[in-house]
C-alpha cells in the first residue's frame, strides 16, 4: 500500500528528471568505475582501429571496381594502395575476397571486445554498487526503516540497478565511437575529393536541424510517456490494494472511466512519439538515398570528364550511409540514457540517507569493558525519548545489579520495548544516559555494545537457511555450545522430529514453524550467544499449554547467570525475576518485587489483575 | 527454412493465446490491412532503390544522357520508401499501442469484478508484474514483432524475384549464407531466453535478500548481523553478477557473429560476380544491384532472430495475462437474479460455514443468526475467530459456499450485486484510503456529493475540525503525496466514507479501534440517533461498542458461543464477561492516573504491529 504512494511521490520528482546527462551524477558514480578504468581506455583506444575497420572493406570494393572498369585495382586513399595488391598469388579478385573477409573476421572480435569490455564495465560497476547500496543500507538507523518502505528499497537495488547498467552496454562511449567515425568519414571524404564531398554533405545541414528538434521533441515525449505510465501503475496499484474499497462502495464503473482516461492519455503520448521516431527513421534514409542521388549526380559529370572513378562513387555512397546510420538510434539511446539518469539518481539519493552513528571507534588493546562473569551492569539516568514528535520515555531511571533479573510490566504503549531498544542503541536518546557496567553506551563501539548483549524480539525473524544458521547466525560458535543450547531450550527436540535435523531449510521467513517452536529458536539463539546480558521482548501471543510449559522452562535457563531485563506477559517470569519495574505512559511509577507490589495495591495490583490474573486460574 | 521463424510463431499460436490474440487483432481490422498493404508497398519500393542505382550505373558507363533520367528515378524511389516506411511503422506501431491499451483496460475491468478471495491467492506485485511486463511483451510481439513477422519475408521474396533472373548461381552464393544468418539467431535466442530466464530469477533471489534484510533490520542490528549479511548479500550479488555477464556476452556473441553474414555475402559477390564481370555474363551494374539488396536485407534479417524472441515471449505474457482474464468472476448476477428493487435489511445467516481457499480450517463453522431489518448486532470474540468473515459475507465480497445467508428472505446469491453493494455501507477494519484528497476520499460512493455532505459526514465521524487544520481543508492530498494522516484519523476518514451513504445495512468492522472513548461515544450516539430502521453489525473489541446492540454474540473459533443481549452475557459468565471485567479494570486503571488520553504516543506504534498480526486475511498486506 505504501509503495505505490512512493511511486506516485516519485513523480513530482519525476518531472525535472528529463536530464539525459548529468555531469554531477558521473562524477559520483566514478569513484565506481575507477577500478575498471583499464576497460575504459581500452575501449578509448579501440576507438581509431575499428573505425577504420569499418572504413575500409568500401575501399577494396571501390579498388576491386576500378580493377573492374579501367584494369588497374587503384584505390583512392594513398595508405590503402599496398594493401589492395593482390599477394600470395591470388588473382586481384581473390584477393580482395580474401581481404574483405579478413577484416570482417578482425572486425568481429574488436566488435566483440569492446562489447565485451562495456558490458563487463557496467556490470561490475553496478555489482560494486549495489554491494556498496546494501552494506549502506544495512547501516542507516531504524527511524530510517520505520518510515521506508521495503519495496521501495527492493526497487532500488534491483530494478534502478539494472537500469544503470544499460547505460553502460548502450551509452556513452558508443556515441564517441559514432562521433568519431562521423568526423573520420568527413576527413576521408575531403582528402579523396572536396568537390564531391561537398555535394555529398549538401543535406546535412538540414538533416542537423531536423535531428536537433528531434531531439527536443522526443525528449518531451518520453519524460510523458514515463511520467503517465508511472501515474497509470499507480493508479493501478492502489486499486488492487483497495480494491474491497472499490468494491463496497460499487465504485468499479467510474474507476474504470477514470482508469481509461489515464490510459487513454498514456496511449496518446505514446502515438505521439511513435511519429517522431517514425518520422526519425524515414528522414534518416530518406537523406540517405537522396545523398546517394546528389553523389550520382555530381559524380556522373566528373566521370564523363575522367575525374572520378566508378570505385570512388561507391565508396562515397557507402560511407554516406554509414555517416547518417548513428542518428537512427538516436531516440533509443535517448531513453536509455534518460532512464539510467533518473534510476543513478533515486540511488544516488538513498545512498546520502545518513547513517547510523557507530560509536566510539577501535579502543585500545584491553581498554574494552571487560566482561564480568555474572553479566554486566545496566543503568539508565534520566533517559527521555521521543519518535517523532511523540514523547514515549519521560525521565526513566533505574539500575540493574551484574547478574540481576528484572522484568519490566506495564499497559500496552508505556514504553517497555523502547527501553530495551534503547538500550541496544536501536534510537539514538535525546536526553539522559544509558550506561553498561559504567561505561555510557555512546562510548562503547556498536558492535562490541551488541556481541555482549542478546535481544530476542517479540516478533521472531527467520532467515533463508538452515536451522544451525539460524541459531548461530553466521558465529563461529562451537558445536557443544549450540547442542547445549538447543537442549536448554528444547529445541533439540523439534530437529530430532526434522527429516534433516539440523540441515533443515527454514524457508518462506519460517512460516514451516509454530509461533511457539519459532520462539524457543529465538531462545536458543539467544544462549548460542552467551551474552552478558539478555534483552527479553516476551510475546504476547497464546500458544497450546505444552508448548507453554517447555517455553516457561526454556526461559529459566536461558536467563540464568546473566543480567536480564525482560519486558514481561507471562506470570511465571515476573515471578521468576529479582525485581519489578511498573512502566506507566513512559515513565516508571512503581518498582519492587512481585509480592511487595501486589501489597501496595496500586498500578500494578490493577495490572495485576488485568493480565496475569487470568494465567493464574488458567495454571 | 526462411520461413521458419514465422512458421514456428504459427505452430505456437496454434492454441488458446491465439483466440485471444486474434480476438484483439480483429479490434483493428483496418490497421491490420492498411498495415500489410503499407509493409507490400514498402517491399517494392525497396527493391526499387538498388534497381535504379543499377540503371544509373548502367547509364555511367553506356548512356551518359539516360543518368539524370535514373536519378530522378532514385528520387522518386527513395521518397515513396520514405513515406512508406514512415508510415508502415507508424501504422503497425500504433496497432500495438492501441492493442496495449485496450488490454489494460479489459485487465484493470477484470480485476474489479474479481472477489477478494482472487486478492487473497494474488500478491499485488505478481499481479502488476502481469500488467507492466507481460502488457509490455504482448506489445512488443504485436507491434515490432508484427511488423518484421510480415515484412522480412515479403522482402526476401522481393529481392529473390529481382535477382533469380539478373544471375541465378550468383543469387544463391550470396543469399545462401541468410538462411544461416536465421539459424544463428534462432539458436543463440534460445539460450539468451534461458539466460535471460536465469539472470532474472537471480534478480529476485536478489530482492528476497533485501527484502528479508529489510524487514528483519533490528534483529540485523541487534545481532550485529552486518557483515555477515553484507557477506551472504555479496554471494547473491556475485552470482547476478556473473549470470548477468553470460547475458551480455551471449548477445555480444550473437551480433557479432551475425555481423559476419552479410559481410561475407558481399565479399563472395565481389569474388564470384567480379569474374563474371570480366568474362561479361554480368554488368559492373548489377554488382551494385546484389551489394544493395545485401545492405538493405541486412538489418531486417538480424531483427528476425530477435523477433523471434520476442514472439516468444509476448505469447508467453499472452498466457500468463490470460490466465487471470479467463478467470470467471463468481460474483456476478446470475441468470436466476431476484427482482429486487429494495433492501429493507433482514439479514439471517443459516447453517453457514466458509473455508478460504487453499485452508482446511473453516473460518466459520455451522453459524445461525437472524437480525431483523433495523436491529443492531454487536460481534465480538478473540482475533481470528470469524467475526470479519463473517460480516464480509453479507455483501457479497466473499462467496458463501456452504450454508446460506438470506437478504429479507431472498438468497444472498440471488441478490443483484449492484442493489445489494449500494444498499449495504462498510467500514472495513485496515481503513483503506486512497491517494486523492480527503473530500474526494469522503464522497467515494457517491461521487457527485456536495462540499456540505461531506463535511456533514466528517463531522458526523467526529474528525471535521481535524481535516479543517490541514493547509489544505477538504482537498488536503491523503498519502505521501500530501499529508500522513494518523491511524485515529484515516479510521474516522474511512467512517465518515460510510456515513455519508444512506444504506440499509451498516457495518462497523472494529472500525472504532483507534479513536478514545469519548469520540467512540460521540460517533456511537450519533448513529443511534439515525438509525430509522437501519440493520447495524458492529464488530468491536471493546464492550462500550456493543453493550447498547439489541444483540450481541460471541464467536470462538468459528462458532457463535453466547448470544444474548448485554445483561444476559454479563450473567452467563463466559468470554463476554471475562471481556467486560477486563475492560473495568482497564478504564479503572485509565482513570486513577487522571484519566489520561488513551491514544498514547508509543501505543501507536505498538498498536500498529499488533495489528499487523492481527490482521485476518482479508487486509493481507500488499
Amino acid at each position: 500500500m505504501s509503495e505505490e504512494r512512493s511511486e506516485a511521490a516519485e513523480l513530482g520528482r519525476e518531472r525535472d528528471l528529463g536530464k539525459v546527462y548529468d555531469t554531477e551524477l558521473i562524477k559520483r558514480l566514478w569513484p565506481f568505475m575507477r577500478p575498471y578504468r583499464g576497460w575504459i581506455g581500452f575501449n578509448f583506444a579501440m576507438i581509431p582501429p575499428r573505425a577504420l575497420l569499418e572504413l575500409m572493406p568500401a575501399l577494396v570494393v571501390g579498388a576491386a571496381l576500378n580493377y573492374l572498369t579501367e584494369g588497374v585495382a587503384t584505390t583512392e586513399v594513398g595508405w590503402m594502395a599496398p594493401f589492395v595488391v593482390p599477394r600470395l598469388g591470388l588473382g586481384p579478385l581473390a584477393w580482395m575476397f580474401g581481404l574483405v573477409f579478413l577484416i570482417s573476421i578482425v572486425t568481429l572480435m574488436v566488435d566483440w571486445l569492446r562489447a565485451f569490455s562495456m558490458i563487463s564495465l557496467g556490470q561490475r560497476t553496478v555489482r560494486d554498487v549495489r554491494r556498496t547500496l546494501f552494506d549502506h543500507v544495512q547501516r542507516l538507523p531504524m527511524r530510517f526503516f520505520d518510515r521506508y518502505p521495503v519495496g521501495r528499497l527492493v526497487t532500488r537495488l534491483t530494478n534502478d540497478l539494472e537500469h544503470l547498467a544499460e547505460m553502460f552496454s548502450a551509452g556513452v562511449i558508443a556515441m564517441v565511437a559514432d562521433v568519431f567515425v562521423m568526423v573520420v568519414i568527413l576527413t576521408m571524404l575531403f582528402a579523396i575529393d572536396p568537390r564531391l564531398a561537398l555535394a555529398a554533405l549538401a543535406l546535412v545541414p538540414v538533416l542537423g536541424i531536423a535531428a536537433a528538434i528531434f531531439r527536443y521533441k522526443v525528449r518531451e515525449a518520453y519524460r510523458e510517456v514515463r511520467v503517465k505510465i508511472a501515474r497509470l501503475n499507480a493508479h493501478l496499484q492502489e486499486t488492487i490494494s483497495g480494491m474491497k474499497v472499490v468494491q463496497l462502495f460499487a465504485r468499479e464503473r467510474r474507476n474504470f472511466e477514470d482508469f481509461g482516461r489515464e490510459n487513454a492519455s498514456h496511449r496518446d503520448s505514446w502515438l505521439r512519439s511513435i511519429r517522431y521516431d517514425a518520422l526519425l527513421f524515414s528522414t534518416v534514409d530518406l537523406a540517405t538515398n537522396l545523398t546517394r542521388a546528389l553523389i550520382f549526380w555530381y559524380g556522373a559529370q566528373m566521370v564523363g570528364l575522367g575525374e572520378v572513378t566508378l570505385g570512388t562513387i561507391y565508396v562515397f555512397s557507402d560511407y554516406m550511409s554509414r555517416f547518417f546510420r548513428p542518428l537512427m538510434d538516436l531516440s533509443a539511446k535517448y531513453s536509455v540514457m534518460q532512464s539510467s539518469m533518473a534510476s543513478a539518481e533515486r540511488v544516488f539519493q538513498l545512498l546520502d540517507e545518513p547513517r547510523e552513528p557507530e560509536g566510539k571507534v577501535a579502543l585500545p588493546a584491553g581498554a574494552g569493558v571487560q566482561a564480568e562473569a555474572g553479566g554486566s551492569e545496566v543503568e539508565f539516568d534520566g533517559v527521555t525519548f521521543a519518535y517523532g514528535s511523540e514523547t514515549v520515555l519521560r525521565d526513566v531511571s533505574f539500575r540493574v545489579a551484574a547478574g540481576e533479573r528484572v522484568a519490566i510490566v506495564g499497559h500496552t504503549g508505556s514504553g517497555k520495548t523502547t527501553t530495551l531498544k534503547l538500550l541496544a542503541r536501536l534510537y539514538e536518546l535525546q536526553e539522559g544516559s544509558i550506561r553498561v557496567d559504567g561505561r555510557d553506551i555512546r562510548d562503547i563501539p556498536k558492535p562490541e555494545l551488541r556481541r555482549r548483549m542478546a535481544f530476542v524480539l517479540q516478533d521472531v525473524f527467520l532467515f533463508d537457511g538452515d536451522l544451525r544458521y539460524n541459531i548461530v547466525l553466521g558465529r563461529d560458535v562451537a558445536d557443544d555450545v549450540v547442542d547445549e543450547a538447543a537442549r536448554a531450550t528444547y529445541v533439540d527436540d523439534l530437529i530430532e522430529r526434522l527429516p534433516n535435523g539440523w540441515a533443515h531449510k527454514v524457508s518462506e521467513r519460517g512460516v514451516n514453524f509454530s509461533t511457539g517452536q519459532r520462539q524457543l529458536l529465538s531462545f536458543a539463539r539467544a544462549l548460542a550467544r552467551e551474552p552478558q546480558l539478555l534483552l527479553l521482548d516476551e510475546a504476547t501471543s497464546s500458544v497450546d499449554t505444552e508448548t507453554e510449559a517447555l517455553i516457561q522452562d526454556a526461559l529459566h535457563h536461558l536467563m540464568a547467570g546473566k543480567t536480564s531485563i525482560v519486558v514481561a506477559h507471562r506470570l511465571s517470569t515476573i515471578k521468576d525475576v529479582d525485581r519489578i519495574y511498573v512502566f506507566h505512559h513512559g515513565a516508571i511509577c512503581e518498582h519492587g518485587t512481585h509480592d511487595e507490589l501486589l501489597d501496595r495495591r496500586g498500578v500494578y495490583w490493577r495490572l495485576y489483575q488485568l493480565q496475569y490474573a487470568q494465567q493464574e486460574t488458567a495454571a | 527454412m526462411l520461413w521458419s521463424p514465422a512458421m514456428e510463431a504459427a505452430s505456437a499460436l496454434a492454441d488458446k493465446p491465439l483466440r485471444r490474440l486474434l480476438a484483439y487483432m480483429r479490434l483493428a481490422p483496418g490497421a491490420y490491412v492498411l498495415g500489410g498493404v503499407l509493409t507490400l508497398l514498402y517491399a517494392v519500393f525497396f527493391q526499387l532503390i538498388p534497381l535504379s542505382i543499377r540503371r544509373i550505373v548502367a547509364a555511367f558507363e553506356n548512356a551518359p544522357d539516360e543518368v539524370g533520367r535514373a536519378i530522378l528515378w532514385l528520387v522518386t524511389a527513395s521518397l515513396c520508401l520514405a513515406l512508406a516506411r514512415l508510415f508502415s511503422r507508424i501504422v503497425m506501431f500504433n496497432i500495438g499501442r492501441q492493442i496495449e491499451f485496450r488490454i489494460r483496460n479489459d485487465y484493470f475491468a477484470h480485476l474489479q469484478s474479481l472477489p477478494q478471495s482472487f486478492y487473497l491467492a494474488h500478491r499485488t506485485g505478481d499481479l502488476m508484474s502481469r500488467a507492466v511486463n507481460d502488457i509490455n511483451s504482448i506489445r512488443m510481439f504485436l507491434g515490432m514483432g508484427l511488423l518484421n513477422l510480415l515484412q522480412t519475408p515479403v522482402l526476401f521474396a522481393g529481392a529473390l524475384v529481382v535477382l533469380l533472373p539478373v544471375d541465378a548461381t550468383l543469387t544463391l552464393c550470396a543469399l545462401g549464407p541468410f538462411p544461416l544468418f536465421v539459424l544463428i539467431t534462432r539458436h543463440y535466442s534460445r539460450y539468451m531466453f534461458q539466460a535471460n530466464l536465469a539472470g532474472q530469477e537471480q534478480l529476485g533471489k536478489v530482492s528476497t535478500v533485501v527484502q528479508e534484510n529489510a524487514s528483519g533490520a533490528l534483529v540485523v542490528k541487534a545481532y550485529d548481523l552486518s557483515n555477515l549479511e553484507r557477506d551472504r548479500f555479496e554471494d547473491h550479488n556475485q552470482e547476478l553478477f556473473r549470470r548477468m555477464m553470460k547475458v551480455g556476452v551471449m548477445q555480444t556473441t550473437m551480433f557479432a557473429s551475425v555481423s559476419l553474414v552479410p559481410a561475407l555475402s558481399a565479399a563472395v559477390v565481389l569474388w564470384l560476380g567480379g569474374q563474371r564481370v570480366q568474362t561479361g555474363l554480368l554488368g559492373t551494374e548489377d554488382l551494385w544491384l546484389f551489394w544493395g539488396l545485401i545492405g538493405m536485407l541486412t538489418f531486417p534479417t538480424m531483427m528476425l532472430g530477435f523477433v523471434v524472441s520476442i514472439t516468444q515471449r509476448g505469447l508467453a505474457a499472452l498466457e500468463r495475462l490470460g490466465a487471470v482474464l479467463d478467470i470467471v468472476p463468481s460474483i456476478r448476477d446470475h441468470e436466476d437474479v431476484a427482482d429486487v428493487s429494495e433492501i429493507a435489511g433482514r439479514v439471517e445467516f443459516r447453517n453457514l460455514t466458509f473455508t478460504y481457499p487453499g485452508s482446511y480450517v473453516p473460518a466459520l463453522k455451522g453459524v445461525d443468526l437472524v437480525v431483523e431489518a433495523g436491529t443492531t448486532v454487536g460481534i465480538v470474540g478473540p482475533v481470528g475467530s470469524g467475526k470479519t468473515t463473517l460480516v464480509s459475507l453479507v455483501p457479497r465480497l466473499l462467496e458463501v459456499d456452504d450454508g446460506s445467508i438470506l437478504i429479507d428472505g431472498v438468497d444472498l446469491n440471488r441478490m443483484p450485486v449492484h442493489l445489494l453493494r449500494s444498499s449495504i455501507a462498510m467500514v472495513p477494519q485496515d481503513s483503506f484510503l486512497f491517494s486523492i484528497s480527503v473530500s474526494e476520499n469522503i464522497r467515494y460512493g457517491v461521487p457527485d456529493a456536495h462540499l456540505a455532505e461531506v463535511r456533514r459526514a466528517a463531522a458526523r465521524a467526529q474528525v471535521e475540525r481535524e481535516i479543517e487544520e490541514f493547509e489544505d481543508g477538504f482537498d488536503t492530498v491523503v498519502g505521501e503525496r500530501g499529508v500522513t494522516l494518523s491511524g485515529g484519523q484515516r479510521q474516522r476518514v474511512a467512517l465518515a466514507r460510510a456515513m455519508i451513504l444512506r444504506p440499509s445495512i451498516l457495518i462497523l468492522d472494529d472500525s472504532l479501534s483507534s479513536v478514545d472513548h469519548g469520540t467512540e461515544e460521540a460517533i456511537l450516539g450519533d448513529l443511534e440517533g439515525r438509525r430509522r430502521g437501519r440493520t447495524c453489525f458492529i464488530v468491536a473489541h471493546r464492550i462500550s461498542a456493543v453493550r447498547h446492540a439489541d444483540q450481541i454474540v460471541v464467536l470462538e473459533n468459528g462458532r457463535i458461543t453466547e448470544r444474548g443481549t448485554h445483561h444476559e452475557l454479563v450473567e452467563l459468565g463466559g468470554f463476554y464477561a471475562r471481556l467486560h471485567h477486563r475492560q473495568e479494570l482497564l478504564s479503572e486503571l485509565e482513570l486513577g492516573d487522571g484519566g489520561a488520553a488513551v491514544p498514547e504516543p508509543a501505543a501507536r506504534v505498538e498498536a500498529a504491529t499488533v495489528s499487523g498480526q492481527q490482521r485476518l486475511p482479508l487486509a493481507e498486506p500488499s
